[in-house]
């Protein structure tokens, strides 16, 4: 764990950020910062310029609302955290053992396959705002002695069995990416079938798809949103009643600004995760 | 190398963004309209109570004169030499989305008894080929608002036929920045100062009280006080003055749901999400008569529980304009003049159902 292996050329280590800049000699950054300030001065000039400006500043970026809607907006905000760590976890589980279960192989597990490719296809192949009404009104309605009438639980419920389908389908590219002669191997060494993917496949595959994880991660995260429909007063229902109740937009911004500070480390945290991931990988096995 | 290059596009983007910043917030316009007719309820920007307790009467509280006419108030005929709103805003003078028409707005669906008559059905002063409404047709004249509206529009010198409409489909459309497709907008907005710094309101056509609607099986009918009320699930639509009634008189202790719309509130309240929906005693009562009872069995389905008296919330609807619109004057001075002649309290009583026998939450 000494971080870079020194075989490794460091052209195979650019990071995101690097490539972002390109290969700049070093007076390259001046020309680089000159036009930059010209291009996002140019577009600033324009909109600050444009007849509607003054108002679109009042509706949009009024420091006042902003102020006056931040702490209800905040508070929202932790019902949707609440939902997604909670719904997160679920599908993690839900989704692997779906992708494991079209993984298996043979005829006697046919109806495992049929069952997890049924799922996957109709969770994945309907709008999630359906689910969410379907079970977030028609439980409720059918007056179930003893069955919870909470909408933050029947969103949740369908949040999870939404996600767990496309998640599932991440496993599966994950686990069909690990080479045969992996699974091979396993079996050779006298690994049963369940050891070979529990401690050869599973691993790697895992491994491989912890970036498209972290992206529908992300896309679990503003799905909560969607659970408004059905009553819950979250963060994107919140924002909407402060913008309603003042005729004002500026509680949107708050809103986009809460979730992009929850949403761009986490996409930074990836792109780490992937860039020592790929070091790793070249490091080769003495590198450990 | 890399951190000095992302550090200087940064210092970059600041000095970019601070630029944005720095530029015109006093340039937001302030300048009051100049109002012609008596304004007491006039949403000034600042000063306004939260609740303009000096408005003019409205018709909830106008002693009721004995009209005997039921008929809708037959603005087909150009009357502009009459009327004083016309006077004080001749129409030539008037700045128009069209010229020489009045282009209204409401929202779709637009549902009683604000707005009445049959979407299908060929009025008059209808466009050919249908006006493509829903639930009811704003072309009709029929219903509280549709009729108010005609009304105003006769005391500014325009006849029927001389009416176009435009939907709005999304409640926010009504009030984001940029030039407005309409003239005027009238879909029972509650008069807010905060909102009022967005957009002009004219002075109120209508005063509002919240109610509670419950389907009767559900024990919560039982609910006398407000108090009574904490303890049972409470629903509302986003964006109307009945959930800061909830939020803020009631305080439940359960968890406020909010709802997109009065539909999806009404069929939270069938599938049993809520015990109770609180909605605006006219709207509660078309639930109540004409959404929620089936007709089949003797017992009503719903029941209206109780209302809010005006110690708890009194919301006064007002038309939505454009901020700083020169029309602003020239319809309070056409509402000032219907509701001086009596033609307001005609078409309440015409198309309100009173409520009056529902009883008032105690404190």
């Amino acid at each position: 764990m000494s971080g870079v292996a020194p075989t490794t050329p460091p052209e195979l280590l650019g990071s995101r950020r690097s490539r972002l800049l390109g290969r700049m000699r070093p007076g390259g950054v001046l020309v680089a910062t000159a036009s930059t300030i010209v291009v996002f001065g140019a577009l600033a000039y324009l909109v600050v310029n444009s007849p509607g400006w003054s108002r679109v500043q009042q509706t949009f970026f009024n420091p006042e609302r902003f102020a006056d809607s931040f702490p209800d907006i905040a508070a929202a905000l932790l019902v949707n955290v609440r939902m997604f760590l909670t719904a997160e976890i679920l599908i993690l589980i839900l989704a692997l053992t779906l992708a494991v279960m079209r993984s298996l192989p043979g005829p006697v597990f046919f109806p495992f396959r049929l069952m997890a490719v049924a799922y996957i296809d109709l969770f994945r192949g309907v709008p999630g705002i359906l689910v969410i009404f379907l079970l977030g009104f028609g439980i409720p309605g059918l007056r179930l002695p003893g069955v919870t009438t909470d909408a933050f639980v029947w969103g949740l419920v369908a949040l999870v069995l939404v996600w767990s389908a496309y998640v599932a389908e991440v496993y599966r590219a994950g686990i069909e990416a690990v080479h045969p002669s992996q699974e091979a191997a396993a079996r050779s060494l006298g690994l049963s079938q369940g050891q070979s993917m529990r401690y050869v496949v599973l691993p790697q595959a895992v491994r491989r798809v912890i970036p498209p994880l972290l992206n529908d991660f992300i896309g679990l995260q503003k799905d909560t949103a969607l659970v408004s429909f059905i009553g819950v007063i979250e963060v994107f229902r919140r924002t909407q009643i402060e913008a309603g109740g003042s005729f004002n937009f500026t509680p949107y911004l708050v809103c986009g600004l809460l979730f992009l500070a929850m949403t761009i480390p986490l996409a930074r945290f990836v792109d780490w995760l992937a860039a020592r991931d790929r070091r790793r990988q070249f490091a080769g096995t003495g590198a450990r | 190398m890399a951190t000095v290059r992302t550090l200087a596009l940064a210092a970059a983007l600041v000095v970019v963004l601070g630029a944005c910043a720095a530029t015109g917030p006093g340039a937001s316009p302030t300048a009051q309209t100049p109002a012609a007719a008596p304004t007491a309820a006039e949403a000034s920007p600042t000063e306004a109570p939260a609740s303009p307790t000096e408005a003019p009467a409205s018709p909830t509280e106008a002693p009721a004169s004995p009209t005997d006419t039921a008929e809708p108030t037959d603005a087909a005929s150009p009357s502009a030499a009459a009327s004083p709103a016309a006077e004080i805003c001749p129409r030539e003078e008037l700045t128009l989305k069209t010229v020489d028409r009045l282009t209204l707005s409401t929202d779709i669906p637009a549902y009683p008894p604000w707005w009445g008559g049959d979407p299908e059905e060929q009025y008059p002063n209808e466009p050919e080929g249908g006006s493509g409404w829903e639930l009811s047709d704003p072309y009709s004249m029929e219903g509280y608002e549709s009729a108010t509206a005609y009304a105003i529009a006769e005391a500014m010198g325009f006849a029927a036929d001389e009416v176009d409409w435009v939907q709005n489909s999304v409640f926010e459309q009504a009030f984001a920045p940029g030039e407005k497709p309409f003239d005027f907008h009238m879909a029972q907005i509650s008069i807010r100062p905060e909102r009022a710094e967005a957009v002009d309101f004219s002075d109120p056509y209508f005063d509002s009280y919240q109610s509670v609607l419950a389907l009767t099986p559900n024990e919560i009918t039982g609910a006398t006080s407000i108090a009574d009320m904490q303890g049972y699930r409470l629903g509302a639509a986003a964006n109307t003055t009945s959930f800061d009634l909830i939020e803020d008189v009631i305080q439940p202790t359960t968890q406020i749901m909010v709802y997109p719309d009065n539909a999806t509130a009404l069929q939270a309240l069938q599938g049993d999400a809520i015990d109770g929906l609180v909605v605006d005693i006219q709207t509660a009562i078309f639930m109540r008569d004409a959404q929620l009872e089936d007709f089949d069995t003797p017992d009503p389905e719903a029941t209206v529980v109780a209302q809010f008296d005006v110690t708890s919330q009194t919301d006064q609807m007002g038309i939505v304009l454009e901020k700083d619109s020169p029309l602003t004057a020239c319809v309070n001075a056409a509402i000032a003049q219907i509701r001086a002649d009596g033609t307001l309290e005609e078409i309440y009583n015409q198309w309100i159902v009173t409520g009056q026998e529902i009883p008032f939450f105690e404190e």
